[in-house]
């Protein structure tokens, strides 16, 4: 197959959630000798681009952005072992669900396109202490933005906790902090001195790029 | 006036009542209010007691949470490990495959501790409190289907082998039934089933057909045929699915993320309501006359016909100030007044 023809069905297989025929063609690619860095961008982040269309449209749901990340992931560690050197990223971020929360969803599919925008995502998981995202924050110096989610009312004072900290710490100016979460609005956001506010993945994608750009 | 008790079981029965019974979930709020940790209460009832009922006699709501049903996972599932190998504790993320039902503990009720502190609980809040409505907050099995496989691993399933989904809440119906029943012989008033992972901000409506619907039809039928009344929290955006919704035969509908007016006039003649003030936006971030006014509304377009509690949408953030909440009480006194008399 063609160059164009393989970029098309790598962007194809992670848009029909094709976790395991993606697979085959990224083998057939990287046996061809193509670039695996434009594989990436040009396969597979454009796959996710399409899947993250048909969510603002409200054709897929979470459960179909799964399986399409699911693909996506799968042929990029292949793509990746198959770089010859490392990978540029535009920014770093550290991203996790504060603490006494452990919906992680959300949080997981912020990162996953967040990824395809090129930035390189530490992730603390779920149920993370302030003190983790202070401590990441303080011990790594090259961390542009701070996200947080939480999908309870009960848990978001977590955020502020957070922001409170980094404060403290000396490093709020560092970094830009990014929130979202079911509960969580814009006005909570500015209450607490968060930077932005999103109120999906999608947007998240993009304002954390928006972010960045303001840094440099 | 009808009492509390015959108030809530009037708008759940479809008979309407003549009050509008403010019923708040302020777990975390009443918790933290008290100084106490989620271990605290979970695992002394008269912490528990003391943290709802003291709360609700300071802010002057109606009804009270009676206890939060979630530890069961743990005591079947508990000793089985996640995908990392770590032991679960909690049961949460170890159900991989239909074979993985296999090595599941049988539920025991007696040896429940969970249920056992609500049931303490319960008889505590009956003696300190005989007149508010108890009601106890109880997954259905399709939400214990997705804590057991996972969040994301349910979530994926729900795409590629939807049949698995179905057959692991099919085999926690009859746990959360036997929980069910157990709970209702106590004493509660209602149960209350939240949803949050079933909406629009989550999956489908296609899969809400495909993994749900049968589930809870089944389930919430058993528990119609024992005559036990439950609200159904539709948490979330659900608007394109209440249609789906309404076939589980609940007795009411708590509603979020949607325009109360707009439910009422599409399904108000079939199910009774409880909600809608926005827990964020409104509890805890607008004015008290904002809260008011919000409320007073709220009840306007939905308690006309005497089938309407009024709530948050959510749980209400533990900084929720004292003021906003009493605000929500002050207006639905002052529509049941315009609604019904003095």
């Amino acid at each position: 197959m063609q160059k164009e023809e393989l970029l098309q069905k790598l962007s194809d297989y992670v848009f029909d959630m094709e976790d395991e025929e993606i697979c085959e063609v990224t083998q057939e690619y990287i046996d061809a000798g193509f670039d695996p860095q434009e594989g990436i961008l040009e396969g597979l982040v454009d796959g996710m681009r399409r899947a993250s269309e048909m969510y603002e449209q409200g054709e897929y749901f979470v459960p179909e952005l799964i399986n399409c990340s699911d693909a996506m992931y799968a042929s990029m560690e292949m793509l990746q072992n198959a770089m010859p050197g490392s990978q540029e990223y535009i920014g770093k971020a550290v991203i996790g669900v504060v603490q006494g929360d452990t919906h992680d969803i959300g949080k997981n599919l912020v990162k996953i396109l967040i990824e395809t925008a090129g930035i390189y995502v530490h992730d603390l998981g779920r149920d993370v202490p302030a003190s983790d995202f202070i401590a990441y924050v303080r011990d790594n110096e090259d961390v542009d933005l701070v996200c947080m989610s939480s999908l309870m009312t009960t848990t978001m004072p977590g955020m502020e906790a957070v922001i409170k900290g980094l404060e403290e710490e000396g490093i709020r100016d560092r970094v830009k902090v990014m929130v979202g979460g079911a509960p969580v609005s814009a006005g909570f956001a500015k209450r607490i001195g968060a930077d932005l506010y999103t109120s999906n993945a999608i947007e998240a994608k993009s304002g954390a790029v928006s972010l960045l750009e303001q840094m440099r | 006036m009808m009492n509390k008790h015959e108030a809530v079981r009037a708008i759940l029965d479809g008979q309407g009542a003549d009050r509008i019974p403010v019923m708040m979930n302020i777990g975390s709020l009443s918790f933290v209010r008290y100084g106490y940790d989620m271990f605290e209460v979970m695992t002394n009832p008269e912490k528990f007691v003391d943290a709802i009922c003291g709360t609700q006699e300071e802010l002057g709501f109606d009804g009270l949470l009676a206890g939060l049903m979630v530890a069961q996972l743990g005591d079947v599932a508990g000793h089985l490990p996640r995908p990392d190998g770590e032991i679960s504790g909690d049961g949460q993320d170890t159900i991989r495959s239909v074979e993985d039902l296999e090595k599941l503990k049988p539920f025991d009720l007696d040896a429940c501790m969970n249920l056992q502190g609500i049931l303490a609980n319960i008889a505590l809040m009956k003696e300190r409190a005989p007149e508010e409505p108890l009601y106890v907050i109880i997954l259905p099995p399709a939400g214990e289907a997705l804590n057991a496989m996972g969040a994301r691993f349910a979530f994926k399933n729900m795409v590629k082998r939807p049949e698995l989904f179905r057959a692991v809440a099919e085999y926690f119906e009859d746990m959360q039934y036997q929980l069910s029943k157990c709970l209702w012989e106590a004493g509660v008033d209602f149960l209350w089933f939240p949803e949050p992972n079933f909406g629009g901000a989550c999956i489908s409506r296609r899969a809400y057909e495909k993994c749900i619907s049968e589930s809870n039809i089944r389930f919430f039928n058993r528990l119609r045929n024992e005559g036990i009344r439950f609200v159904l929290h539709t948490c979330g955006p659900y608007d394109d699915r209440f249609d789906l919704v309404l076939k589980e035969s609940a007795y009411a509908w708590h509603i979020s993320d949607t325009q109360t007016k707009k439910v009422k006039e599409e399904y108000g003649d079939k199910i009774s309501l409880m909600g809608n003030i926005p827990s964020v936006r409104i509890m805890l971030e607008a004015s008290e006359q904002e809260v008011y006014d919000f409320a007073y509304q709220e009840c306007m377009d939905a308690a006309y016909d005497g089938r309407f509690i009024l709530s948050g949408d959510c749980d209400l953030p533990p900084q929720t100030p004292d003021e906003n909440i009493r605000a929500a009480v002050r207006a639905a006194r002052d529509a049941e007044k315009v609604l019904f008399g003095e």
